[in-house]
């Protein structure tokens, strides 16, 4: 699976939205879910401090993947979800990099905002969580076959883990 | 979900066993088999090349829906009579097998080549053990 860690906190993330924006929040269901990224606790839980905080929230979406571009394509054309999405001013996307980059290669003409990043491979257990193992060469961290908590690798590499909200 | 992988060739895998070795192969039904490095079939066309030209005895075949998950290994309840795993994941989940079985020796059939960045690919580092 993908270790997906994030770039932004809560307040950041604000300052990317308008208040005028109609906001779709995007979780992928897999990987991101895993690192307590995405998945559909943690799109609620950003939907409803945006929702309290003022923001347009018009679409919480829980995609299977967010890395294959049919499942993203769906959404514009399927007559459940078109609408919506056509109406959308933002998305804000909570999956890996390449979930994201998948996106905003669909969606070209809206504002797509970023969470996660993606830092390598990791193996994932109940009782450990998901664990940093094979990582990315450009982060300078060694592969183990104990692997890193996220928390470590968060820290090690100046990024933060966990639920934005 | 999909990290870029590429099969080992079998003639480079095939080195690896002795006649007579209990052997149990272990494969990823997720990004590996949706590349042709894993999954059930290409566990099966592997085992009986084994068998046919090098003589070993497969103890096990186990298709995990994705290798990369402990839990699943788990529940499997793979066997421990073996002097061998071949390994048709990821590194990653060759990962969860070497550290399920620290003292055994694990093959990686499979090479892992990056992290998928849109059009892109970010390499990983390889583990200790495996063939980069």
């Amino acid at each position: 699976m993908i270790v997906v860690l994030r770039e932004l906190d809560y307040e950041q993330l604000k300052e990317k939205l308008d208040s005028q924006d109609r906001i779709v929040i995007w979780s992928c269901n897999d990987c991101t879910k895993y690192c307590d990224l995405g998945g559909r606790k943690n799109l609620n839980g950003l939907a409803d401090a945006l929702e309290k905080d003022g923001f347009n929230v018009i679409r919480r979406e829980l995609v299977g993947v967010s890395c294959q571009p049919n499942l993203i394509r769906e959404r514009t054309r399927h007559p459940s979800t078109k609408e919506i999405f056509d109406d959308a001013t933002a998305i804000v996307v909570l999956a890996c990099t390449d979930g994201y980059l998948k996106v905003q290669r669909v969606f070209r003409k809206k504002k797509v905002i970023s969470v996660g990043v993606s830092v390598g491979l990791g193996t994932y257990s109940e009782k450990d969580g998901m664990r940093l193992v094979i990582p990315l060469e450009e982060t300078g961290l060694k592969p183990s076959v104990k692997g890193l908590s996220l928390e470590e690798v968060a820290k090690k590499l100046d990024l933060k883990a966990g639920p934005i909200a | 979900m999909v990290c870029a992988v590429k099969a080992i060739p079998y003639e480079k895998i095939k080195e690896h066993f002795k006649e007579g070795e209990k052997v149990s192969i272990i494969t990823c039904n997720t990004c590996t088999r949706s590349q042709e490095a894993g999954g059930a079939k290409m566990m099966e066309k592997m085992a009986e090349c084994l068998v046919t030209e090098v003589g070993v005895e497969i103890i096990e075949e186990i298709v995990l829906t994705i290798g990369c998950n402990v839990d699943y290994l788990d529940h499997a309840k793979p066997k421990i009579d073996f002097d061998k795993i071949l390994c048709l994941g990821c590194w990653a989940g060759w990962s969860v097998i070497k550290r399920k079985f620290p003292d055994k020796t694990i093959i990686a059939g499979v090479r892992t080549l990056g992290v998928p960045f849109g059009t892109k690919m970010k390499s990983v580092v390889a583990p200790k053990g495996v063939e980069s």
